[in-house]
């Protein structure tokens, strides 16, 4: 019951603790004090004691209060300083974080990696310092970023960005809540902080997982922009109403809509499907309610709306039970097919992107998990292999033997093992594209 | 004599009609009583409110209200306990009733204007519950009514700040007028250190209504440029700044705070000297200590906002100055702790309300601190800490001297005694049950249980049973109060001017007061609580002359 009270998992976490235990300390020293003498009085001084000639009209006494001036304000000083040097640490932000961008919005958190990753809960590596640049959609409500076992909380308002940062070295699952009241699911704008050893982030960084913890194969992008999008948060898939209409059966259905006020009959089409999450309030599913329902637009591209209306369309098959164990029995579908094909020409710095390349390696020249790439081509480098020690120019073929089988050659003072090896994930016109592209990295 | 129960004058100048004799009187006791009655009216449904919630909390998970209602109950219970009952709260009821009579004079400054404000009260309740209750629903924003929360909700956020206004412009109406009349009807011979303290604590609080209450009237202003002609003040997507309507609004409502806290001090400062049967200690720093408060209370408003993204540096300003309101807040508690110091404590129903309310009001102050301190704010802004804090203050406190000052007055605003063992039951229930509800809810805060949350976390289960059982308490509690005065009214005894042994001026006048208070207006030349072995001081004849 009481297991919050020793969850103080981040670096700062103490420091919170300790300014509010001396002020809770203080308090409680001040509480004793006051009701203290006041019971000790209503006991000596009960009329029952008191004879009416003892009764004294003390009116001031000087020293007395001077005193109780003073003391109590060098107290609250103290308190104060606490709290500020508390605050200070919560709130400087350290330069070297691994920045992700949370999106709060009515009533699901999302959050976005440097490598365009994203997942609904945050997964971070143990030890590194973690800066969040917090965000709602512009016509969304206020909410607030809460991780009680870190100490750390700040609102997320519409049409600006706020920060905050945090740094736990304790692996650990941590509950993530709203703490700003946004309306209905407000008490269930919850998810889930979870702090993992880096190798096994680094692992789950460079895949293609939702979560770590999904087995076999990654769920089709339908299924991840569900969840991703917020969607999961009103509309269920099991026919239950949570705010908004399940998603289960309604694809070809007959459903009343209110139209600019008018009540009319429509069908469940691609269309409406379009047209719903482009500009939900135009045709709104009777008995819901009106302005509820984020513009999700500018937030998706043409081909995740087709994976969406094809994701709805299978809530409507009879033969799926679950959508979940549907994912896993596609487990022969290759390892990436939910990246949307590339047309025409490779592009080397959208698969930088894609890949997850960005996530361990920058192009500013600033230490990541692995080497900065910046002017690698050409670049004498100092590299392990098989445990010894040499001096290599990082011409062509190194930076595709890199790509391929990353663990042979490592560049000296970064661990082994990390990358993982993507001669099996890309195709050798992807490798192609890559290394023109880290060629033109100056 | 006959009571102001028998004889009033209205606005109108005589009717026949009971009903209009009251809705249209200008008698200020009879205004006061105007207002309790529909102040007590709107306490009890905001009351059943909270048990509603506290009973759909008692299991985690739903029970029995859908998410929605419970959003549209607290905001129901917000809004009636803090604009429609605590704000006008003690300064409209007890204050409109004792300010005359404790200056010595015969009713306010302006007693038509006072019968205005009355109406625009009333005007204001009507606005507020009719806007909450039209629009597609309840509104369910919480009492705060945060853009762009607000204006994305169905709810009719534009009647909402017009009924804050309306009630805004009645507040304002009543501190003028008890500024002018503390200004301008004092009896002869009373100076500014010869006042009642209640009276310092009405004066402190009229000029807050004065002076913070115009903010109410900016905001509404913008809200409506912003919904009428589209410019972009609160709205993001119109580039507006919810931030600004925070500050805005809290620096209205944290002046309010006051404005509940500051009358109810002069109660504690009232009733204590009368029950230990000596003078207050230390009566001018209580005094000058309600006018800081006042005066700072202005400048802490940004503690409201430690999380919103407001500039670090802002906060950790605001953090400072809130630690300042704590230090003349601080030497009150001492004194009042001080004026106990060899006296005769007699144990009645007031005193063990104040006393009560005390120890309290001690609990929520301090929190209040660890809240002031910034890094730890953090942590526990927006959870059950807070709410804990707050209702510890303002229930545990607030409301608990205004009870205290309800039995305090009874005799004198009725005529008649209440029941003495009823009312220390009622008083053991509520102590009891409100130590029980709030209490373990700063636990639950601390462990990270946000609030307005319609559900929780498990782990949380345990905080929220003991918080169901201490509301039960707490409602019997408050149900034994109002059947105690009911009781009183039917088959109390005579109660006799000065049933306490009171010095203050309202107790050398027949209880019910007659309708102008005072057939002649005393000479008051001696501090308000004067004691020789335990017996007042002074005593006046029949034409108000010493004769002791």
């Amino acid at each position: 019951m009481l297991a919050g009270f020793n969850q103080n998992a981040s670096t700062f976490a103490a420091d919170v603790d300790r300014a509010f235990w001396i002020s809770v300390g203080i308090s409680a020293m001040m509480f004793i004090l006051v009701v203290g003498l006041m019971l000790f009085f209503i006991v000596r001084y009960h009329s029952s004691r008191v004879k009416p000639e003892e009764i004294r009209n003390i009116k001031h006494y000087a020293p007395l209060e001077i005193a109780w001036t003073v003391i109590p304000t060098i107290l609250l000083f103290i308190i104060f300083y606490y709290g500020y040097s508390a605050f200070r640490e919560l709130r400087t932000m350290p330069k070297d974080a691994f920045t992700v961008e949370v999106l709060g919005k009515r009533w699901s958190w999302t959050f976005i990696y440097p490598n365009g990753k994203k997942s609904t809960e945050l997964y971070v590596p143990a030890g590194e310092n973690i800066s969040l640049r917090l965000h709602a959609p512009v016509d969304d409500v206020l909410h607030s970023f809460y991780v009680p076992a870190f100490r750390v909380k700040e609102d997320v308002v519409p049409g600006r960005e706020n920060h905050l940062w945090f740094k736990s070295d304790v692996v650990g699952r941590y509950d993530v809540e709203c703490a700003e009241y946004c309306g209905t699911g407000h008490s269930r704008m919850l998810s889930k902080v979870e702090v993992m050893e880096k190798t096994a982030f680094d692992a789950w960084y460079a895949s293609d997982k939702l979560s770590p913890h999904d087995k076999g194969a990654p769920k089709e992008e339908g299924e991840v922009l569900y969840q991703t999008l917020g969607c999961s948060a009103c509309h269920s898939l099991d026919g239950s109403i949570i705010v908004g209409p399940s998603f289960k059966g309604i694809f070809g259905e007959k459903v009343r809509v209110l139209t600019s006020g008018k009540l009319r009959e429509l069908v469940v089409d691609e269309a409406y499907i379009r047209d719903s999450v482009r500009t939900p309030a135009k045709d709104v599913v009777e008995g819901f309610g009106e302005g509820i329902m984020p513009n999700l637009s500018d937030q998706i591209d043409k081909q995740q709306m087709e994976a969406i209306i094809e994701f709805i369309k299978k809530q409507s098959r009879p033969q799926n039970k679950a959508v979940s164990q549907e994912a896993v029995k596609s487990v022969e579908a290759p390892a990436l097919s939910t990246q949307p094909k590339q047309q025409g020409p490779l592009d080397g710095a959208a698969l930088f992107n894609t890949k997850g390349c960005v996530g361990c390696h920058s192009l500013d020249g600033s230490k990541r998990i692995g080497p900065s790439l910046k002017g690698i081509y050409q670049s004498r480098q100092k590299v392990v292999t098989e445990g010894k020690l040499r001096e290599i120019i990082a011409d062509e073929s190194y930076l595709r033997n890199s790509i391929q089988n990353p663990n042979a050659d490592v560049v000296e003072g970064f661990k082994s093992g990390l990358m993982p090896p993507f001669g099996k994930m890309l195709s050798p016109e992807e490798i192609d594209a890559l290394v023109k592209y880290l060629r033109s990295i100056k | 004599m006959p009571s102001f129960y028998h004889e009033t004058q209205t606005v109108f100048g005589t009717h026949k009609n009971p009903v209009l004799q009251w809705i249209f009187t200008i008698d200020h006791k009879r205004i006061a009583l105007l207002y309790m009655g529909v102040m007590f009216t709107l306490f009890f449904f905001a009351v059943s409110a909270a048990v509603t919630m506290r009973a759909e909390l008692f299991f985690p998970g739903q029970q029995f209200l859908q998410p929605h209602t419970y959003n549209e109950l607290f905001t129901f219970h917000g809004v009636t306990m803090i604009f429609l009952f605590i704000v006008p709260g003690i300064a409209a009821a007890l204050g409109n009733f004792m300010l005359p009579l404790m200056i010595g004079a015969r009713d306010l400054s302006f007693p038509r204007l006072n019968l205005l404000s009355w109406w625009l009260y009333i005007l204001g309740v009507v606005t507020a519950l009719s806007s909450l209750m039209t629009g597609n629903g309840f509104a369910d924003t919480g009492w705060t009514f945060y853009a762009p929360y607000s204006i994305r909700t169905d709810a009719h956020v534009l009647s909402t700040l017009s009924a804050a206004f309306i009630l805004g412009l009645s507040s304002i109406l009543t501190g003028l007028n008890f500024v002018v009349t503390i200004h301008r009807l004092r009896a002869p011979g009373m100076d500014f250190f010869k006042m009642p303290l209640f009276v310092w604590g009405l004066y402190a609080t009229a000029w807050i209504q004065v002076l913070a209450t115009p903010v109410v009237g900016i905001t509404l202003l913008l809200v409506i440029l912003e919904r009428t002609l589209g410019v972009g003040i609160f709205d993001p997507t119109k580039g507006g700044d919810p931030i600004l309507y925070e500050h805005l609004f809290w620096i209205y409502s944290h002046p309010a705070v006051y404005l509940m806290i500051l009358p109810g001090f002069g109660i504690i400062s009232e009733v204590l000297p009368v029950f230990t049967r000596r003078t207050i200690f230390g009566y001018r720093s209580i005094a000058i200590s309600s006018a800081s408060i006042a005066g700072i209370g202005y400048l802490v408003w940004g503690h409201h906002m430690f999380t919103s993204g407001m500039s670090d540096l802002a906060r950790i300003i605001f953090s400072l100055l809130t630690f300042l309101v704590a230090i003349p807040t601080g030497v009150k508690i001492f004194d009042w702790i001080a004026t106990l110091y060899k006296g005769s404590i007699i144990l009645a129903t007031p005193m063990l309300w104040i006393l009560g309310s005390i120890i309290n009001f001690t609990v929520g102050g301090l929190t209040g601190l660890t809240l002031g301190a910034i890094g730890a704010d953090i942590h526990l802004h927006d959870t059950y800490f807070v709410v804990a804090h707050f209702h510890y203050t303002i229930l545990g406190g607030v409301v608990f001297m205004f009870i205290g000052g309800l039995h305090y007055w009874y005799p004198k605003i009725t005529g008649k005694l209440y029941d003495e063992f009823r009312g220390r039951i009622a008083f053991g229930l509520m102590f009891v049950g409100f130590n029980l509800l709030w209490f373990p809810m700063f636990i639950a805060g601390f462990l990270g249980n946000p609030r307005r949350y319609f559900d929780y976390l498990p782990t949380f289960t345990p905080f929220h049973q003991v918080a169901g059982v201490g509301a039960v308490l707490v409602a019997s509690g408050l149900l034994l109060v109002l059947y105690n005065f009911y009781r009183g009214l039917k088959e109390g005894k005579e109660a006799g001017a000065n049933p306490w042994n009171g010095t203050t001026l309202e107790w050398h006048i027949p209880s019910p007061p007659p309708l102008e208070n005072f057939s002649k207006i005393p000479y008051v030349d001696f501090d308000p609580y004067e004691y020789e072995n335990g017996e007042p001081i002074v005593q006046f004849d029949e034409n108000f002359r010493r004769v002791r």
